[in-house]
């Protein structure tokens, strides 16, 4: 007798973390910025599962230090760095996390001309 | 065949603190919602986009890199574009050493002199540093006809 096998059983929806919420808002809003060509996780990270280039970590503050590393077009980088920053935050308010969101750090990883591939 | 131009530091304003209040009315690096950190590859990046522009500029890197950046972009280790490009780039500052190659003909001061405008005007505009120098070597000259690969054409009939 052959075991009928069973569908496998979906992962129940279990509750998503507050850095698990910002780490995805933080992508959304930093890819919808102007400029922002994409998410580039640098090369430690692409060793790990499911690295966007997104990092999120707790502080002690339970505030979350974030850390979006981007490739870019040839813009003004400073001011790119900061609209990224304003969109995060608007992003974590518009979802009720803004009071756990810390610092957050733009990293321009690379730039990308009209024209050129993103790596 | 060599040659070095005089570093050349571009003009800035004689009060430091002129300079420092534009940079941080622009965005700042750092602030207390977080820092923007721009990779120096992104500013050599820049820099040989940026050197690449001038006319006159055939290439850049000498020749060994040029030979092994043939190889290595090929297989996507390297950037074309960072090639023959060296930054030291600080909170605020930067300084980048660049090694070209001119078309034959072209005047290497004039040429020179707009890599350094250029690169200079690049760098301030999208990183927001201040380019403190542009060393250029110019390593070699470029003749029209060197890229032409020799016809493999038999000696004999």
């Amino acid at each position: 007798m052959i075991d009928d096998p069973q569908p496998p059983a979906a992962e129940p929806d279990r509750p998503r973390s507050a850095r698990e919420r910002l780490s995805e808002l933080a992508a959304q809003a930093a890819l919808a910025t102007e400029g922002v060509v994409g998410l580039y996780p640098s090369p430690v990270d692409v060793a790990r599962p499911g690295a966007t280039g997104v990092l999120c970590a707790e502080r002690a503050d339970g505030r979350y230090e974030l850390r979006v590393q981007l490739a870019v077009k040839p813009v003004a980088l400073r001011e790119l760095g900061d609209r990224v920053r304003t969109a995060v935050a608007a992003a974590a308010a518009g979802d009720g996390l803004g009071d756990r969101l810390g610092p957050v750090d733009v990293y321009i990883r690379d730039i990308v001309p009209p024209g050129e591939v993103p790596a | 065949m060599a040659t070095e131009t005089t570093p050349d530091t571009p003009k800035k304003p004689s009060n430091p603190s002129s300079s420092e209040l534009t940079t941080s009315d622009k965005g700042r690096l750092q602030s207390d919602r977080g820092n923007t950190v721009i990779a120096d590859s992104v500013v050599a990046k820049v820099a040989g986009i940026a050197a690449r522009e001038v006319p006159g500029v055939y290439d850049m890197g000498g020749a060994p890199a040029r030979a092994i950046g043939n190889v290595s972009q090929r297989v996507g280790i390297t950037d074309q574009r960072t090639q023959g490009v060296s930054v030291e780039v600080g909170e605020r500052q930067a300084a980048t050493d660049l090694t070209i190659v001119v078309e034959y003909g072209e005047a290497i001061p004039r040429v020179t002199d707009e890599v350094r405008e250029n690169v200079t005007q690049r760098i301030e505009g999208l990183c927001g540093l201040e380019v403190i120098e542009v060393n250029i070597s110019v390593t070699d000259l470029h003749f029209p006809g060197d890229e032409e690969a020799t016809p493999d054409e038999s000696r004999v009939d």
